[in-house]
């Protein structure tokens, strides 16, 4: 059976397609937009595979990662799916994609101007765990009141001594928005900030998307007594032996033995050799 | 036009609005229209019938053309989506085009305005998201734009934001980049 290209009919791709320039005009603000029933359930990258469906051409080439990994089941079955219902080019390699879906991972490898990124968000309301209520949030955002967010990192530090935040953490954007940059961890966050890519955020349940352009302001909410610090695993990767990547945890065996590797496959290979 | 080509216009403008000021070429050529190929290839790929449009100052053959091709219904100036107008005439001291509220800025119109010409007007320095250090631009845009400009930054982030065509090429201005007056020095 055949699909319409990118799966997507061609009004809801238009509406997507509105709601995405007027999303590029107002950096870290989140707009409501007509999400779809995927052939795949909510968790899954549905609003990530909604932005891709409505900008993704035939001149493409698509990169999909899981957690940084390109082989994991997640990035493997959104790849076939585009590859399927688009026929455009898959990559693992970051320099050769014009469009990244990613599941929280920013590629350690630099972005290039021209590229997209496309993050799925499971939870666009940053302050969701503060404020429940989608009413009240949004007034919090139009007032650009962001004292209960402050004041839950006054609350971690008064706790643990440090902002124990190790994803999905708070950033402002051009000064303005507080924005979820997805649950990325927090080493990935500085990223984000100038970044020459155009990065969107499609969350798919929540029914919201947002984007931040090129070369925008993307600064971690600190305090100045109290910097923003992210957390890093002190080894070299087990497989490459890179100092500088993200690393992931494994643990070999029941007695704790644990060995870390880059949880960008594709930054692992080319510094493998 | 046929949805390749719409997809390829589409990433022009997500381009030309992640760069503010940069003048974008409009690929796919459309059928014969009353507007400029940009502005004829900009409507064909972003309105339908879910869109509400405005006209001001157009010639009479666009409406027609607008539903026949889009199927967008037609409203008034302060109800619209988007705003279809000419550039030297548009009235930058009263615009009466939405600018969204406080907390739905994303109401605020899109104004695609044809122009004459892209760079033979004032020249203008912009600053802001999409643009590495500074971008200068000189689209002719009619009298006291630049004080309209300033008067909408500083109810950021309700506002418009614009889509300028001229023959086949666009330029696009969101609310959130910043407008001076450009002095050599």
């Amino acid at each position: 059976m055949d699909y319409n290209f990118a799966y997507l009919d061609e009004q809801s791709k238009r509406a997507i397609r509105r709601s995405l320039l007027k999303a590029v005009a107002i950096p870290g603000h989140q707009l409501p937009f007509a999400s779809r029933e995927m052939p795949l359930p909510y968790g899954w990258g549905t609003g990530g595979i909604q932005l891709t469906a409505a900008i993704i051409g035939k001149n493409d080439v698509l990169k999909v990662i899981d957690q940084g990994a390109d082989d994991t089941t997640n990035a493997v079955s959104i790849r076939q799916f585009f590859a399927r219902v688009t026929g455009v080019a898959t990559t693992t390699k970051t320099v050769k994609a014009s469009i990244i879906q990613t599941r929280h991972r920013i590629p350690e490898t630099p972005l290039q101007e021209g590229q997209i990124m496309v993050y799925q968000v499971p939870m666009p309301e940053p302050l969701f765990k503060l404020e429940p209520r989608r009413t009240e949030t949004r007034i919090l955002h139009a007032l650009g009141d962001y004292s209960l967010m402050y004041l839950q990192l006054y609350d971690h530090i008064t706790r643990y001594g440090r902002v124990a935040i190790g994803y999905d953490f708070p950033v402002m954007v051009h000064d303005r928005y507080l924005m979820s940059p997805s649950p990325i961890p927090a080493f990935d966050v500085p990223k984000m900030h100038m970044s020459p890519a155009l990065q969107i955020f499609g969350a798919g349940r929540e029914k919201q998307l947002y984007a931040v352009p090129p070369y925008s302001r993307v600064v971690p909410l600190a305090f100045d007594d109290y910097p923003f610090a992210p957390l890093q695993a002190q080894a070299p990767c087990a497989i490459c032996g890179s100092q500088h990547s993200y690393k992931d945890e494994i643990i070999l065996d029941d007695k704790g033995t644990r060995q870390y590797i880059c949880s960008d496959t594709d930054y692992c290979e080319q510094h493998r050799c | 036009m046929n949805p390749e080509q719409q997809q390829q216009i589409f990433r022009t403008l997500l381009s030309a609005m992640s760069a503010p000021g940069e003048i974008m070429s409009i690929p796919a050529r459309p059928e014969p229209a009353p507007l400029s190929p940009a502005c004829a290839g900009v409507c064909l790929t972003l309105l339908d019938a879910s869109s509400a449009v405005a006209l001001t100052g157009m010639a009479p053959t666009v409406a027609p053309w607008l539903n026949d091709h889009c199927r967008a219904p037609m409203v008034s100036l302060d109800e619209a989506q988007f705003v279809l107008g000419m550039g030297k005439h548009w009235n930058w001291e009263s615009s009466q085009a939405p600018i969204g509220s406080e907390e739905e800025p994303e109401q605020g119109a899109t104004l695609i305005l044809e122009l004459d010409n892209l760079n033979a007007g004032i020249p203008l320095q912009l600053t802001g998201p999409g643009i590495s250090g500074t971008r200068n631009i000189a689209p002719r845009l009619g009298t006291g734009f630049l004080a309209f400009w300033q008067k909408q930054q500083s109810q950021y982030p309700r506002g418009v934001d614009l889509i300028l065509c001229s023959q086949d090429q666009c330029l696009c201005l969101p609310r959130s980049v910043t407008i001076c007056r450009f002095e050599e020095a």
